[in-house]
């Protein structure tokens, strides 16, 4: 290690962050054609708990032609440090300062990390406008869910990958390394990245982008030996990947719209997936990934398939995003008593039925009653609120449900332990691509004011009530529904010293406010409701999921009408016809099972 | 039972104690090594370390014991294809019980490395050679002062680049990078310096190798 970066390691937190030789870091190989750098707006140990960008970093890296490196958001004291000893941001593997990359590509999972790109870009020596980068520039990319809504980084971002990255990433990787044995200028460079299937290329790209799909995962590449990150990350899991997408269809879940169609691995492929997951990472624990886990078909198959091996190795099994109907299933992957988690999301039925979440009272308390019979004694329930047509009854719903849980835990419980209940609200931010994409968000007197009721509703339960921070709610509404104006506010909120947004010491609303007012943009425009006359900032984007669907959701959700589950048929969302391969054929029980 | 000697070099110096024995157990866990776990709730594999290391300075003679049913020659083989960068076994035995390393060791010998040429290095023998050394460092955010002559064994400069400690580890402790940083505000180094410990000793003076290891290694 170099003396320097030993000196300056020694001045921060947490070193360990930025001194690289995680295990199973690949071969990073020298001078091929195309250097890639892998970014990730948020600290070690978040970034190594995402997916993606494993998933393109080793895929990148089995490509002769390509070195992929990695580079996360250093935390503010080893910002400081750079800045001081005017030292560049560097890749973790080589420390290579990120200018020295052909492409730099960020993956954007929250809207509340924005800032960081900009901060990150900076610390690179980076100019922040993508107009003032020159030939030597990196080309900087972005891709994740909230590329989904590019318009307010247009300023900043050379080029949008919008939709599944395997195949755009690939092709993007084989046009740039065309283009520098053709020495192509970059405008031309850039041209020719327009016509990748998924690319929105800001200033380049005319009309409409499609979002890239794969059609298949089961061919897709997936990465089962991973970094191993030298802290532990917030995730720290084996992570399996079952399938993508999901089909239930609630009304205010941007995920659940924008990876349509559902596209499975079959179980066989994913019990080789997890035996190289245990023999290749050592992690005591594997997750089944994916938007709703209990809807894969063969999951019973699959967890009796993996089970053994995993118990042989002192592996767990988890399962996220149980639903309530499916609990049983959880407790057959862990067999263990730990918490258990419900997210009914709303109160009550009626609201439950608005924002389409089937889930009954009698799912949650059949799920309870079946968790305190096997010993359970700690529930965590999740809520929003300011869903569209909430009132006080809903918030009151809530506590009537913690009273039913409560009752129920009286009445069956085999533990003698007392219930430990914690209830945790965030706030309802209206997502493009949702059939609530039009909503508004209540206005930040009305998070408060219900924050309060639902506190003092819960006080004389003796439950934990933990809710998110309603001011970062509204700043992400308006990052997550911005037009191009945002790249502005954005810019401005940055240099006023925005930065780690997502984390409460840093989050300052003030200075958001006053970036706002510094624009002349008024926040209203993007919290406020949309109009379903005016063409929407996003509509930019084709995402499949046709306007006449989302709003079709939208008027059955006022009349509290459900639609099923597309597993028991097609709701003509429009996919079918705008992906037609990747619709077809992808049921990993083949509707057997 | 293993008794295991490890290394700890460069990148790894950085990585904290606890992670570093996440990263052995995962090392264990990914060769499929027969481990034994505690019973309960949350099992565990029975793995116990010797005291922490600072972050920093590195080290050719950590010890952690392993409840594993392998044979040391083979387990080392193959958990060292299998460790980060940094972490290797060097020596591995059998044991039937656990020595506890933590316990018995008395003394640690540091090598302090300059990267540049100290013409007044012998001055650090001779500070160290005062009736008192007092120190003065930050912990759990306060600052603290502390006469640590008495942990300080002996300190030799070999020549001007090298400076040899033998230091108190263990119960009574003293890091030695602290040591080193007051021995470089005394004696006005400015150059960097790396700190490496190299061996460590039971409370007679013993060599832990020679007591976990026999003669072996």
């Amino acid at each position: 290690m170099k003396p320097e970066l030993k000196d300056l390691l020694m001045k921060v937190d947490k070193p360990a962050r930025y001194c690289g030789g995680e295990f199973n870091t690949p071969e990073i190989k020298n001078g091929v054609p195309l250097r890639f750098l892998m970014c990730f707006p948020d600290v070690y140990e978040v970034a190594h708990s995402n997916l993606g960008i494993k998933i393109l970093y080793y895929m990148l890296n089995r490509r002769a032609d390509t070195a992929c490196e990695s580079c996360y958001m250093p935390w503010a004291d080893m910002a400081g440090e750079l800045k001081k000893r005017g030292l560049p941001l560097f890749s973790q593997e080589t420390q290579t300062p990120i200018s020295g990359f052909d492409i730099v590509g960020f993956s954007l999972q929250y809207e509340m990390s924005y800032t960081n790109v900009l901060a990150m870009l900076e610390l690179g020596g980076i100019p922040l406008k993508r107009t003032e980068r020159d030939e030597r520039a990196p080309i900087v990319v972005a891709g994740g869910p909230c590329v989904i809504n590019p318009m307010p980084l247009t300023d900043f971002i050379d080029v949008f990958s919008i939709g599944d990255g395997e195949d755009a990433i690939n092709a993007l990787a084989d046009v740039v390394v065309r283009a520098k044995k053709e020495k192509l200028t970059r405008m031309r460079t850039l041209q020719r990245i327009a016509g990748i299937d998924g690319m929105f290329v800001p200033g380049i790209s005319n009309g409409k982008v499609r979002r890239a799909v794969i059609d298949s995962l089961e061919t897709a590449f997936f990465p089962t030996k991973v970094q191993i990150p030298n802290i532990e990350a917030v995730f720290q899991r084996a992570v399996l990947e079952i399938f993508r997408g999901c089909t239930r269809g609630c009304r205010f879940c941007q995920a659940g719209m924008i990876y349509r169609p559902v596209r499975e691995r079959t179980p066989e492929t994913l019990k080789r997936y997890a035996e190289e997951l245990i023999n290749h990472n050592g992690f005591d624990e594997i997750t089944l990934s994916s938007l709703s886990t209990c809807d894969y078909p063969c999951l019973r198959e699959l967890l009796a398939d993996i089970k053994p091996l995993c118990d042989a190795r002192h592996v767990n099994i988890s399962l996220p995003s149980t639903r309530v109907d499916s609990f049983e299933a959880e407790f057959v992957a862990s067999g263990r008593l730990s918490s258990m988690t419900f997210a009914p999301e709303a109160g009550t039925q009626r609201l439950r039925d608005v924002i389409n979440k089937n889930v009954t009272e009698e799912d949650i308390l059949t799920s309870c009653r079946y968790a305190f019979e096997k010993g359970y004694h700690s529930v965590k329930l999740y809520f929003m609120i300011g869903l569209p047509t909430e009132t006080d009854e809903d918030i009151c719903g809530i506590a009537d449900v913690v009273k039913k849980i409560k009752y129920c835990y009286k009445t069956c419980a085999a533990s003698r332990k007392p219930l430990s209940v914690s209830v945790s609200t965030s706030t309802f931010v209206p997502k493009p691509f949702t059939p609530f994409q039009w909503e508004p968000q209540i206005s930040l007197d009305e998070i408060s004011r219900k924050q309060n009721l639902l506190k003092s509703l819960l006080r004389p339960l003796s439950v934990k009530y933990s809710y998110h921070d309603g001011k970062t709610s509204r700043i992400e509404a308006t990052l997550a529904r911005g037009d191009e104006r945002m790249n502005a506010v954005l810019e401005a909120a940055y240099k006023s010293g925005c930065i780690f947004d997502s984390w409460t010491e840093f989050f300052d609303y003030d200075k958001w406010t006053a970036a706002f007012d510094a624009c002349g943009v008024d926040m209203e425009d993007y919290c406020g409701e949309q109009s379903y006359r005016s063409t929407l900032a996003w509509e930019r984007i084709e995402t499949g999921i046709s306007r006449e669907f989302l709003e079709r959701e939208r008027e059955k959700s006022r009349r509290g009408e459900l639609t099923a589950d597309c597993r028991k048929g097609c709701n003509n969302c429009g996919i079918n016809k705008e992906y037609p391969s990747a619709f077809r054929k992808n049921c990993a029980g083949e509707n057997k099972c | 039972m293993l008794i295991c000697k490890y290394t700890r070099r460069g990148n790894a110096a950085f990585v904290p104690h606890l992670d570093t024995l996440r990263a052995v157990t995962m090392g264990i866990r990914r060769i499929g090594a027969a481990a034994e776990y505690s019973e309960g709730f949350n099992p565990h594999m029975k793995i116990f370390f010797g005291q922490p290391l600072p972050i920093g300075t590195e080290s050719d003679c950590e010890y952690f014991c392993a409840y594993v049913n392998e044979k040391a020659d083979d387990f080392v083989k193959k958990l060292n294809r299998s460790l980060p960068h940094g972490v290797r076994i060097c020596a591995a035995a059998n044991v039937d019980k656990d020595p506890n390393v933590a316990k018995i060791m008395c003394f640690a010998d540091y090598t302090v490395t300059m990267r540049g040429s100290v013409p007044n290095i012998k001055d650090a023998e001779t500070v160290c050679g005062l009736g008192e050394c007092v120190i003065e460092y930050v912990s759990k955010g306060e600052t603290k002062r502390k006469d640590v002559k008495p942990l300080v064994s002996s300190v030799k400069a070999l020549d001007d680049r090298t400076i040899k400690m033998r230091l108190c580890c263990g119960n009574k402790n003293l890091r030695a990078d602290r040591l080193a940083g007051y021995l470089a505000e005394k004696c006005g180094i400015n150059c960097g310096y790396d700190i490496l410990k190299t061996n460590m000793y039971d409370c007679d003076g013993n060599d832990l190798d020679k007591i976990l290891f026999g003669s072996g290694i």
